[in-house]
């Protein structure tokens, strides 16, 4: 195996690695959590602001 | 600092697509976050501050459902959290960052360089696993990855040195073991 590597291959690898990762992850419908009317009130003034 | 951020942002097309990535990806933050902090309530937090980072650099959001910018939110929430964690761990033993080192089990197989080399990216600790996705897969700047995760630009280019020299011994490491 090699062990250097060239800055292409690194770019190569590092998306790889990411499109690995992600497609590890939950989908939303996966995710079970209610969001707490503190955060709702909080992302909500966020969004008021605009 | 909230308004300076909104003000930012021009008309209901920005408004709107923020709403958009807020929705799409609050659940998936909360639980990248929550993995961190093991603290819903905390992890909300993280969450929160995420999105306020992301204001902060909204022009570098592209389109709402594709895959870099699915990875942008994690890895910008993911930041957030590890911050946190630090900060409430005055004096951890082992700094979450790099606990992930060690945390990959799985042996490099000896299929081809490049897919030994993504192997082991994926075993890098978070902070430098991320420094590099910023760089090249979101193809940002040393001083637009600073902005981002808060550091200094000479932080980043340590961070992306570290990395690499993580890398080599990451693949050194599986060689020998291949030797054995």
């Amino acid at each position: 195996m090699k062990i250097d590597f060239t800055d292409e291959m690194l770019r190569e690898a590092v998306v790889r690695a990411d499109i690995r990762e992600l497609e590890a992850m939950p989908a939303d419908h996966e995710i079970e959590h209610e969001f707490s009317k503190r955060f709702e009130r909080r992302m909500g003034k966020l969004f008021k602001v605009w | 600092m909230l308004p300076i951020y909104l003000s930012m942002l021009d008309g209901d097309d920005e408004k709107s697509k923020f709403e958009s990535l807020y929705l799409t990806y609050r659940k998936l933050m909360f639980h990248v976050a929550n993995g961190i902090l093991n603290d819903e309530g905390l992890a909300e937090d993280a969450v929160h501050q995420a999105f306020l980072k992301i204001l902060e650099n909204f022009d570098k959001v592209g389109e709402i459902s594709c895959h870099k910018t699915r990875s942008y939110v994690v890895i910008i929430v993911r930041n957030a959290a590890i911050n946190m964690y630090n900060r409430r761990k005055r004096h951890p033993a082992v700094p979450i960052e790099e606990a992930a080192f060690c945390a990959a089990g799985e042996k490099l197989e000896r299929t081809d360089d490049l897919d030994s080399l993504t192997k082991a990216v994926l075993k890098l600790p978070a902070i430098y696993k991320d420094a590099l996705k910023l760089k090249y897969v979101q193809e940002f700047s040393n001083a637009e990855i600073a902005g981002m995760l808060g550091i200094s630009e000479t932080a980043v280019r340590k961070r992306l040195e570290r990395a690499r020299r993580m890398l080599e011994e990451i693949l050194r490491r599986e060689d020998f073991c291949d030797e054995d």
